[in-house]
């Protein structure tokens, strides 16, 4: 039972990635949970250490230097829960997105009813659909079987039949998955996680359970209108965690030390995204993206509905994969006219080689942004793909990751991000630039005030809000006016063009009305606007109205588009 | 903080652990001498299976009506045109196997058959002893000598005479560098530019190549060589870096043994070169973490293959240039320039140490 806030825990989080760990103190201050401070230090999982608790313990003591914080005992062991003397930490959680892409193995009934939604399971944790079968596959059941066990899957994906529906041919594919895993080798055999009908689970089990561990969740299509893998992708990610866990040797000395089983960072983000998004304008959904090492979630959710899903490509580990996946000419459109491309491939490809290396030079700098521009891109073309956008747009979009927190300046990530994502509508966009986010996620289940009240906190910055015009109108002509009334009472007028991009400064912590008059051939949001007005709170880039055209059409001269970039730059004060 | 680390060291033991991707054979034993291209383990893998359905070809009501009808155990071998399952009496109805294998199992009127294998076999990639059998699943060798590892290689594996073919660290390999006397050597160079270079050389043949950097754009054409591409330093133009240029001279016309496996996820797997040599006087610093006085190699632009030794490693984060706060050192280069380097940008080098992969 959690006590009263007055009384409060004191709660370590850790949020260990595939480069980084960070150790996060959350405490109660003024009746309220806050975000007291992190430390971040390098993953030691694998060379020169190969040891993941040296990088934990390296954290937490960071982190004990930084806010004064005792949380060893003389013997040097991390103390929870906190003794009466005020060391240790009464509650310990753990988030984690530090393991290779699991390789799943799917089978469903019908193409576009079952298999499509165990492919969505799948898709909420950190994987790989190294091979999915459904009833109507074209390849014999020998090559079914061959392929699959080429494919060498590390856990199986199940489902099939609603609720009153298919019996035998659910029995059918449960056959063909023993046949399949009979044939592995005993200590490879992939644990099954069955997701279809529930009048047939029983079966199911004694079909499987003879030559490995099977678990059943919620029947993720109950009936042929309706889907639901939001309660399954948490039994899911228990299983994923027993399985990635178990893999890290001394693992287990802090996974029984938790107050929660440890977490993916996917199953996190999406709790937090699946609450914003019932607090939220429920018309409007919020998005929460981590551009991580070695893969990127992007967790979309409106009112309390949730899509996760995890990419395979990522801005350390996951970066070659993103290359190999991408046309190169994809990234140099956003170079400006002083980088030598084939300089540019060679520091791409390089970072392949030395995942975490840092750009050291603006054009450096600028050519590794303009490959997380498309990623977001790719992200954001792949989201929409599998029916994941939102269609009223986002009202919030959250960013995690190193890769979209931290450049040189405000404006110059802003600019980034709207280039990559290039939202609709009117949002929010806001920085997680302590990664907290996962470990919010990972706390929910068992303290919920906690998030509740640090996402009410200053613990994350608010970049900027945005208001993304679209229209036909030629460059040059007027989308919108605006008019900005602040606090002091003052006001300011702005005709905002086509093509441009426009910037009015409001402060962090200030708020302003936004009035906007928008030319019948453009439109904002027809949703949105219902009385055109509108509150901003300000931000460290302020308001921010983007003219510039949905979606962003770049021009094909490389001088032209040089240009462009520079005077977007200056526009944002980005370098 | 910790770094990475880079061995490019003239003396060290090396531990390997060579082992099959699944349950076989090992053929070594324990102290046994082996040499870089003896067979040490195999293993069979199946790569075909049939599923006869006996209830589906017979017609059958049931499972256990085809289940009293088959003939066959599981394990059984079984031979081209064999009965698998018979109705028997004057019109007898036949189920046959489809091919020759072995049945792995008979369920529900089904008889799963293994119809192909494939044979795996492990090569020892290095010179040495057996220190240690992993049952069932491959050996450690021991060895030692002179090892340069790599980052980037195509997967290959070579072994021949170390032909060092440029005057420095920065020497770009041309064709006309080739001749008779290349032929079934490891040629090494600072870089590599032209596309036609790796055709040649495959024409010779030789038995591999040791760059330090290479242009990413040449990478298909070098994955396609039938041996093995190692670079030291990565993609670029840059050359090699000096430390491993000193190792490559020193060692020039010995014999060299070239893994250029390499793994690019965490697994640490780096491809490497090593000249079999005995060791005198191996250093053993067991240092992880970054201090003053350790010697980098600085593996990204504007520096990528430059080396230096660590003079201070600066409190908190460094602003960089480019606007980004970084944990930073300062590294007195071989120039005696001073440069301020990301941590994350450099690692150790000739950090000799006996290890096991």
């Amino acid at each position: 039972m959690s006590p009263s806030t007055q009384d409060g825990f004191s709660v370590l989080a850790l949020d260990i990635g595939t480069v980084h760990t960070r150790a996060l103190l959350f405490e109660v201050v003024e009746e309220s949970y806050r975000f007291i401070a992190s430390s971040v230090t390098q993953t030691t999982l694998s060379e020169p250490v190969n040891d993941i608790v040296f990088g934990i313990l390296d954290a937490i003591h960071e982190l004990q230097g930084i806010t004064g914080h005792i949380f060893f005992d003389s013997m040097n062991n991390l103390v929870v829960p906190s003794q009466v003397d005020g060391i240790g930490v009464d509650r310990l959680y753990v988030a984690y997105s530090i393991c290779k892409p699991l390789r799943i193995a799917t089978f469903g009934l019908i193409e576009d009813v079952s298999q499509l939604s165990i492919n969505k399971l799948a898709a909420t944790i950190p994987g790989r659909i190294v091979e999915s079968i459904g009833l109507n596959d074209p390849r014999t059941v020998q090559q079914q079987i061959d392929n699959v066990l080429a494919a060498q899957p590390e856990l199986v994906l199940f489902a099939g039949g609603t609720d009153r529906g298919a019996t035998r041919s659910v029995k059918k594919m449960a056959n063909l998955i023993s046949a399949v895993i009979q044939l592995m080798p005993q200590n490879a055999r992939p644990p099954v996680l069955f997701a279809g009908n529930r009048a047939v689970s029983r079966e199911v089990k004694e079909i499987l359970s003879a030559y490995t561990r099977v678990n059943e969740t919620v029947n993720i299509r109950p009936d042929m209108d309706h889907e639901d893998v939001t309660l399954a992708s948490d039994d899911l990610a228990r299983i994923y965690t027993d399985i990635q866990i178990g893999k890290i040797e001394s693992s287990q000395q802090i996974s029984t030390a938790t107050n929660d089983t440890p977490c993916p960072a996917s199953t996190a983000i999406g709790r937090i995204a699946s609450f914003l998004s019932k607090v939220n304008d429920p018309e409007k959904g919020v998005l929460a993206i981590d551009l991580g090492s070695a893969s990127t979630i992007a967790a979309s959710a409106q009112a309390g509905e949730l899509s996760v899903n995890v990419f395979p490509f990522g801005s350390g580990f996951g970066f070659e994969r993103f290359l190999r996946d991408t046309r190169f000419n994809e990234i140099s459109q956003w170079f400006s006219s002083n980088i030598d491309p084939e300089e540019a491939r060679n520091q791409l490809w390089q970072k392949t080689l030395f995942p975490a290396s840092i750009p050291m030079t603006f054009d450096a700098l600028e050519v590794e942004q303009a490959a997380y521009r498309q990623m977001l891109r790719t992200l954001m073309r792949e989201l929409s793909a599998r029916g994941a956008i939102c269609p009223n747009g986002y009202e919030t979009i959250i960013c995690s990751g190193a890769a979209l927190t931290k450049a040189s300046s405000a404006g110059q990530l802003l600019l980034m991000l709207l280039d990559g994502l290039q939202p609709h509508g009117i949002s929010n966009i806001i920085l997680d630039s302590y990664s907290i986010l996962s470990t919010l996620g990972v706390i929910s289940r068992t303290l919920p005030i906690l998030p509740i009240q640090v996402l009410e906190s200053s613990a994350f910055a608010n970049l900027a809000t945005v208001v993304s015009v679209d229209s036909n109108l030629r460059v040059g002509s007027p989308v919108l006016k605006a008019v900005i009334e602040y606090k002091n009472g003052k006001s300011t007028e702005i005709t905002v063009k086509q093509g441009s991009l426009v910037v009015v400064p409001i402060r962090t912590g200030d708020t302003a009305q936004l009035e906007l008059q928008v030319n019948r051939n453009a439109r904002v949001d027809a949703n949105e606007l219902d009385d055109n007005r509108y509150k901003i709170n300000g931000g460290l880039c302020g308001l921010v109205i983007d003219a510039r055209g949905r979606p962003l059409r770049l021009p094909s001269n490389a001088s032209v588009r040089s240009e462009l970039f520079a005077r977007w730059k200056a526009t944002l004060k980005s370098k | 903080m910790y770094t990475t680390y880079t061995q490019i060291t003239p003396s060290i033991h090396l531990r390997r652990s060579r082992t099959l991707p699944v349950s076989g054979t090992v053929l070594v034993r324990l102290g046994q001498k082996v040499a870089a291209d003896d067979v040490i383990a195999e293993a069979t893998v199946a790569t075909h299976h049939e599923m006869v359905d006996v209830v589906r070809l017979l017609g059958l009501s049931g499972t256990k009506a085809a289940e009293d009808l088959i003939t066959r155990k599981s394990g059984e071998v079984l031979s081209e045109h064999d009965i698998i399952a018979e109705t028997g009496g004057m019109f007898s109805r036949i189920v046959r196997t489809p091919a020759p294998g072995k049945i792995i199992s008979i369920r529900n009127g089904q008889v799963l058959i293994e119809t192909e294998t494939r044979k795996i076999e492990l090569v020892a990639h290095y010179s040495g002893v057996i220190s240690e059998v992993i049952a069932n699943r491959g050996a450690v060798i021991e060895t030692s000598g002179s090892l340069i590892q790599g980052a980037w290689g195509n997967g290959k594996f070579g072994e021949g005479r170390l032909i060092l073919q440029a005057e420095n660290a920065e020497a770009s390999l041309s064709s006309t560098k080739f001749d008779i006397t290349s032929r079934g050597g490891i040629i090494a160079a600072g870089t590599l530019l032209e596309e036609k270079v790796f055709d040649i050389a495959a024409a010779l043949p030789i038995n591999g190549l040791i760059l330090g950097s290479m242009p990413v754009s040449l990478v298909e054409k070098a994955l396609a060589q039938p041996y093995p591409v190692l670079l030291i330093d990565g993609f670029g133009k840059s050359g090699t870096n000096h430390a491993a240029f000193k190792y490559l001279s020193m060692y020039n016309s010995h014999e060299i043994t070239v893994n250029a496996e390499f793994d690019s996820d965490a697994s640490g797997i780096k491809p490497e070169a090593l000249i079999s040599a005995s060791v005198e006087n191996e250093s053993s610093r067991d240092q992880k973490r970054v201090t003053a006085g350790q010697v980098v190699r600085i593996h990204t632009a504007p520096f990528l293959g430059q080396m230096g030794t660590i003079e201070k490693v600066l409190p908190g984060l460094t602003l960089l240039p480019n606007g980004l706060r970084v944990s930073a050192v300062t590294v007195v280069m071989e120039n005696n320039e001073r440069k301020t380097v990301p941590v994350d940008n450099l690692d150790m080098i000739g950090f000799a140490q006996s290890n096991l992969s």
